[in-house]
């Protein structure tokens, strides 16, 4: 009954926020290209600040894709070319000039299978900071906590920090990779199927911290689990064969799509 | 001994598929096991025996001959008894050492471009060039060396040696240092750039870590294998029979005064030779042992 009445309040907070939140990430007529391939066709989308917003659609539609243009991850990968722009607090994150390496110090990722560095639990979240120039052990040692506490780490690994982050769980592997995400203080957090690797348990507590995370971040979220986006987002977007389908409220979307399409994946008819 | 082996392989091939045939069916599967597993262990067995003589006879022939009269006496003039081996270890330590310190740097640097920046035709043709050079007869090196250097000064050295021997480690340790460093997971080198770091922190900080264990033992392998190499330094640094530490003079070097040794008619100059040998393979066997040893202990898991 309580949980209930918690989920109304946050439905309707939400749900009257939208009016006065401003978009954290917007795309104008984003086009992306892997050498021929056209990935993602004129996508145009607001994403609200400190919130969660979830993409789904099928494997291949374009969602990872999409998330990886956030933070130019997808500079990496040869031939490949993004036309329209991309802002994010209004500036454009493809305009000429704009230094990826420094942009990815503000908007964090965290991916698919957890990759922690083959270091210890400590370095693992120091390695951000000590590249942004922190050296200092005091400061370190201040980050360290801060972030483990926060993502509900740090009572299990408070007296295992100079162990391997390799001997931790799946589930506590995922959780410090978003706690050494956190500790270079990034506005945006990306996240790509985080829990895609993980059992049930463990996606729920990925989950609850998610809840807790958007207070400080706009995190958006790759998911193939629709229950997950319903769960975890405030906002969801339905990509297919690179379009941005359908784009509303996450209760809108699953309550009243507007979209055949929508309809037809979020109802399990395909997918 | 050549023709059985010659005729043997065949009718070893023959009866086998004859007896395979001759099983039922499901028996077979058995066979075949058993016969790979007496075939394979039957080849191990035949590649050891080779080395297996080598060490019982340098053990043999040469543990006699490790006093300390070998590591603190020079050659003798020829044809006088005693003497030992200080001028060609020391001699030995300063070349390949020198050798280290050019062949590393490049040959590791040259691997971390080929991984982390090379593409395109250009390092394409490093890449294909670097592993024919793996195969380079060492006799080339030696002549490439006293072409650069000893005959532009006139003097035979071991710089010049050492120059030898650096042009054999390098396309070794490049290609090395290369196949480690893409062994290296994406994901870990995707983490660290999700972070903000620039290529350079990235490599540094998390790729050649990660790399390191392999990277070493490419290395430590490209050192023994020119630690061993006579041929080269025929043509560079050609010997001597008493400590010298200039490295602008001829230098003696272990494998060339065990060579040079060997070919002497007298006891004992053989028995220098032979001591040379035990202790040339001791002092890399240790090496390589040493160093896989520290590469174990602080070897990161990858996943």
């Amino acid at each position: 009954m309580l949980q209930y009445s918690t989920a109304m309040v946050q439905t309707v907070l939400s749900e009257t926020d939208e009016r006065f939140e401003l978009p954290k990430i917007r795309a104008e007529k984003v086009d992306f290209h892997y050498g021929s391939f056209h990935a993602l066709k004129d996508v145009n989308i607001a994403m609200p600040s400190h919130r969660v917003t979830a993409l789904i659609g099928p494997s291949g539609c374009g969602k990872s894709t999409f998330l990886r243009c956030i933070n130019r991850m997808n500079d990496l990968i040869d031939g490949s070319k993004l036309t329209g722009k991309l802002l994010v607090d209004g500036s454009d994150i493809y305009a000429p000039g704009v230094d990826p390496v420094a942009l990815r110090k503000h908007i964090g990722m965290v991916f698919q299978k957890p990759n922690p560095f083959p270091m210890s639990i400590y370095d693992n979240i120091a390695y951000g900071p000590r590249i942004h120039g922190i050296r200092k052990k005091a400061e370190l040692d201040i980050i360290v906590e801060r972030c483990l506490s926060k993502s509900f780490l740090w009572n299990e690994v408070k007296d295992k920090l100079s162990q391997s982050a390799l001997a931790l769980s799946g589930g506590q592997q995922q959780r410090l990779c978003i706690a050494r995400t956190m500790a270079v203080d990034p506005q945006v957090i990306l996240m790509d199927e985080p829990c895609s690797a993980l059992d049930p348990v463990a996606t729920m507590r990925i989950e609850d911290l998610i809840a807790e995370l958007k207070t400080q971040f706009t995190i958006v979220i790759v998911t193939h689990n629709m229950q997950q986006a319903q769960r975890a987002a405030d906002y969801t977007a339905f990509f297919m064969l690179g379009e941005l389908v359908e784009f509303n409220t996450t209760r809108e979307m699953f309550l009243n799509p507007q979209e055949k399409r929508t309809m037809d994946y979020i109802s399990g008819r395909f997918g | 001994m050549l023709r059985a082996f010659v005729l043997g392989i065949p009718i070893l091939i023959v009866i086998y598929y004859v007896v395979i045939g001759l099983l039922p069916f499901a028996q077979r599967r058995k066979a075949r096991h058993a016969a790979t597993l007496v075939l394979g262990g039957a080849a191990v067995v035949l590649a050891l025996i080779p080395l297996v003589l080598l060490i019982t006879h340098l053990v043999r022939e040469g543990w006699g001959g490790l006093s300390l009269d070998f590591f603190t006496q020079d050659q003798k003039p020829i044809g006088q008894t005693g003497g030992g081996m200080r001028h060609a270890i020391i001699g030995s330590l300063i070349i390949v050492g020198m050798a280290s310190c050019i062949g590393i740097p490049v040959g590791v640097l040259a691997g971390i471009y080929l991984a982390e920046v090379g593409k395109g035709k250009f390092a394409a043709t490093i890449r294909f060039l670097s592993e024919v050079l793996t195969g380079l007869p060492s006799i080339i090196a030696g002549i490439l060396g006293y072409t650069l250097i000893v005959m532009r000064y006139n003097q035979f050295s071991a710089i010049a040696g050492a120059v030898a021997l650096a042009i054999l480690m390098i396309p070794v340790i490049t290609r090395v240092t290369e196949e480690a460093i893409l062994l290296v997971p994406k994901s870990m080198r995707e983490a660290s750039y999700g972070l903000g770091s620039s290529q350079t922190q990235t490599v540094i900080k998390v790729v050649l870590p990660a790399a390191r264990s392999a990277i070493l033992t490419g290395i430590v392998l490209a050192v023994a294998r020119v630690g061993g190499e006579t041929a080269p330094l025929l043509l560079t640094a050609v010997g001597q029979s008493t400590l010298q530490t200039d490295v602008t003079k001829s230098m003696a070097a272990l494998p060339l005064s065990i060579y040079l040794n060997a070919n002497q008619p007298f006891d004992s100059s053989q028995q220098l030779a032979v001591t040379g040998a035990l202790f040339l393979v001791l002092w890399i066997a240790f090496v390589n042992l040493t160093i896989s040893a520290i590469a174990a202990k602080t070897r990161p898991r990858l996943s």
